[in-house]
């Protein structure tokens, strides 16, 4: 076992920190999007998660959903209703999509939750928008201090503010590790090291991580001279996937996912009312479905523009996309960014879903390699 | 199953007529250079009329590719440039459609100077007119109302969408951005807002949504007086043209129709065997399919889908009547929408329901088997669940569906 999963992994693999903090008396939210004000649910004394799905056999979801739906929402339901988080005290979800809105009342009538919140995005990024944000941001606040029995004060919630912002800090200084040019983690490190900042309370992550990060600050280059790529997609916790990409002589050097770069692209400005700063944080912030866009561009250029900014730091020779063939957010812009992004770099689209079919992502990505190095 | 001779109130027979001055309108309005937009969703239709504005419903136009019979050969299209299967059939056909015009029905949508997307029905809809937008380099505006929650609104009516009660922060909100619509039709048309016709247009609409919402009521009445043939134009007319003229004639005359038979007590079928729920986007290929189990004896007194493009308008209030569009079943959390359908189901007194589950569609698939637990659990009726994609015929055949229906009604038997 290496040092990542010794640390990190576990973590999030056998739930470790989720049975601590359960042991001492401490409530569990899960939440499904990148949207989520991690933030105010921390600020209630609360362990804010995010649930993800490991099963990749559907055994009890189909009888709920289509079975077309994508791939995140049918394992984490499926988790759920195998029983997989009854240590969950309560969900909060955010109207982000098509899929994430009725999921939430899936999962409140299904699984069950002691609390059950949905915080309504404003899908616009503008003043107005910013204002009725920050209103319903305040009557989550309250709702979490009503249920709880808690006051979430201002003092706690800048205190919040500035463990999460130092977080954001410290994985945009490991991600910057990865995309040197003599890159020190993989990306299926890095991302095991993703999955544990969504299961441990965030000040532990942070003193975690800012070790790990100055030892690999001292460590040796990952030695290979392999191709550099970017990859795009949305919700991706499978470490699996990414080892087969990184198996076909490959450095995952930058990436556009939720549960990647994105979670951490923006910074909550602390100089403002605590509410109010994270309404124009989180609006702020370059998710992967931009869900809530500017009047009058094209949201999906903004997708674009924040990949092509990624590519260029990295340096990446390809760009692979993982796509989700039940996600209508990808799958609305696939065909525009294929044709934008090849127009510069060389892409390659995997449709991925589970079981992960291993042989014919590896023939693929090995085929991708060979063209780039020609 | 012994078959029944089927007696349709005739609503058809007026919307060939008003169809055709919806084309009349569109061709002089372009024909004197006006604006055209294409719109996504369930928008405000009356600022159309305020500021003369083209309005094309590319939604309108796939099902009526679908009608005709040739939406397989733009779906075939679409997925040829690259796009998946798993999106809603309308934008696969149109942008099949301008991707490949000799393949499309005849004739095209003029191109838009502009598109509107609203995202009370899906949020799908902001991707839709992105696309489409992109396709022709023209501007974007969203309508970027809430999705609800229960306590935002308590119960809510789905036919009227007038709600027990309306979040303040919620109404302030939508109301704010059909403002910003308001201005972005002013950039668009280069004319200010005429105050006079806003008036008369908007008491056009609150007409049209007395008669409109009545109407549906009415449809509830045992025995069942209309057959779904006669309610597929509704949803034209309630999503795209309120706040016209022609609209109103419309509904008037279905108004009168449908008064005069429930008052002779008369029902489309001599014997109504069952009285079932129907929900999902009508599978426009196969309106025949809703006549087959009609000639069976099951009638449809609710029709969810029909209700969401139903809104009861108040002319002294129509910014708030305009954002009372947001409760519409679709764009309501499950709690809600659900208790709202199960108060309609007994009002109506149905037997059971046929849903379609249409392929691509999340907000429609993602809640059949919720309506399903819910009737079953509340009403202790049964649903049956048919995969139906509203304009790829070839992804469910019509006779496989008749076999899953004639099963279904047998057991409710």
């Amino acid at each position: 076992m290496n040092e990542v999963d010794e640390k990190f992994y576990e973590t999030y693999g056998k739930k470790t920190k989720i049975r601590e903090y359960q042991g001492s008396g401490k409530k569990i939210l899960g939440s499904f999007c990148s949207y989520t004000p991690e933030e105010i649910i921390h600020a209630a004394g609360l362990v804010p998660i995010r649930i993800f799905g490991e099963r990749t056999d559907m055994e009890e979801v189909n009888t709920h959903v289509s079975s077309w739906i994508c791939y995140y929402a049918r394992r984490c339901l499926e988790d759920g209703l195998q029983g997989d988080y009854e240590f969950l005290d309560g969900i909060v979800s955010v109207t982000s999509d098509d899929t994430n809105m009725p999921m939430y009342s899936i999962w409140k009538k299904e699984v069950g939750a002691n609390y059950a919140y949905l915080v309504q995005l404003p899908f616009a990024i503008n003043e107005t928008a910013i204002k009725f944000y920050t209103k319903i941001l305040k009557k989550f606040k309250r709702s979490l201090e009503e249920f709880y029995s808690v006051k979430i004060t201002d003092q706690r919630l800048k205190d919040s503010i500035k463990t999460y912002n130092r977080s954001r800090a410290l994985l945009r200084e490991l991600y910057d590790l990865r995309m040197s040019m003599s890159p020190k983690i993989s990306a299926s490190d890095t991302l095991k090291i993703m999955l544990a900042s969504y299961s441990m309370l965030k000040e532990e992550f942070n003193d975690l991580l800012e070790g790990y990060i100055a030892d690999l600050k001292e460590s040796e280059p990952l030695n290979d001279e392999k191709i550099r790529v970017h990859v795009s997609g949305t919700v991706l916790h499978d470490v699996e996937l990414l080892e087969i990409i990184e198996g076909c002589g490959v450095d995952i050097v930058s990436d556009d996912l939720c549960t990647g770069s994105r979670y951490f692209s923006f910074n909550v400005d602390e100089t403002y009312e605590p509410i109010e700063a994270l309404s124009r944080g989180y609006l702020s912030s370059k998710t992967t479905c931009m869900t809530c866009s500017r009047q009058g561009v094209y949201p999906l250029d903004e997708r674009l523009s924040y990949i092509r900014d990624q590519v260029k730091a990295s340096g990446a020779d390809g760009v692979i996309i993982l796509g989700d063939k039940g996600c209508d957010l990808c799958a609305y812009g696939l065909p525009t960014m294929r044709k934008e992004l090849g127009k510069d770099i060389p892409i390659l689209y995997l449709d991925v879903d589970f079981p992960l079919a291993a042989e014919q992502y590896k023939t693929r990505v090995e085929a991708f390699v060979e063209s780039i190095k020609g | 199953m012994e078959k029944q001779e089927v007696n349709h109130l005739g609503f058809g027979k007026f919307f060939g007529p008003t169809y055709k001055k919806h084309l009349t309108r569109q061709k002089e309005f372009l024909e004197r250079g006006r604006p055209c937009g294409w719109y996504f969703g369930y928008h405000p239709a009356e600022m159309n009329y305020v500021f003369d504005v083209v309005n094309i419903f590319p939604e309108q136009y796939s099902a009526y590719c679908a009608s005709r019979g040739d939406s397989g050969n733009m779906i075939d299209d679409y997925l040829s440039m690259g796009y998946g299967s798993f999106l809603c059939d309308y934008f696969k056909c149109s942008v099949g459609a301008i991707d490949k015009p000799e393949v499309a029905t005849k004739p095209l949508m003029p191109k838009p100077d502009f598109t509107v997307d609203h995202h009370t029905i899906c949020l799908g809809h902001r991707q839709m007119a992105e696309v489409h937008a992109r396709m022709y380099g023209v501007p974007r505006f969203s309508l970027t109302f809430p999705y609800l929650r229960k306590e935002d609104i308590g119960s809510f009516d789905d036919i009227t969408k007038v709600t027990e009660r309306m979040d303040e922060d919620v109404l302030e909100y939508a109301v704010s951005i059909l403002h910003e619509f308001a201005s972005f039709l002013k950039k668009m048309t280069g004319e200010e807002m005429d105050e006079d016709k806003f008036k008369s247009v908007m008491k056009t609409s609150e007409e049209t949504t007395k008669h409109f919402t009545d109407v549906l009521k009415l449809f509830m009445s045992k025995p069942t007086p209309g057959s779904q043939r006669d309610l597929a134009n509704f949803p034209f007319i309630g999503f795209f043209i309120h706040g016209s003229e022609y609209g109103l004639e419309y509904v008037k005359k279905c108004h009168e129709l449908i008064k005069e038979r429930v008052k002779k007590r008369e029902g489309i079928v001599q014997d109504e065997k069952f009285r079932l729920i129907t929900h999902g986007i009508m599978p426009w290929h196969t309106l025949a399919l809703y006549d087959y189990m009609e000639e069976l004896g099951a009638t449809f007194p609710l029709n969810p889908y029909a209700n969401c493009s139903a809104v009861l308008h108040d002319s002294k209030r129509p910014f708030e009547s305009m954002a009372r569009r947001m409760s519409n079943f679709c764009n309501v959390e499950h709690e809600g929408m659900l208790d709202a359908l199960v108060k309609k189901a007994k009002e109506a007194d149905v037997d059971g329901a046929i849903l379609f589950e249409n392929t691509g569609c999340r907000i429609v698939s993602l809640v059949m088997r919720p309506i399903r637990d819910a009737l079953h659990e509340e009403l202790g009726i049964p649903s049956l669940i048919v995969e139906a994609p509203q304009c790829d015929p070839r992804a469910m055949p019509v006779e496989r569906m008749k076999t899953q229906i004639e099963a279904f009604l047998e057991s409710l038997e």
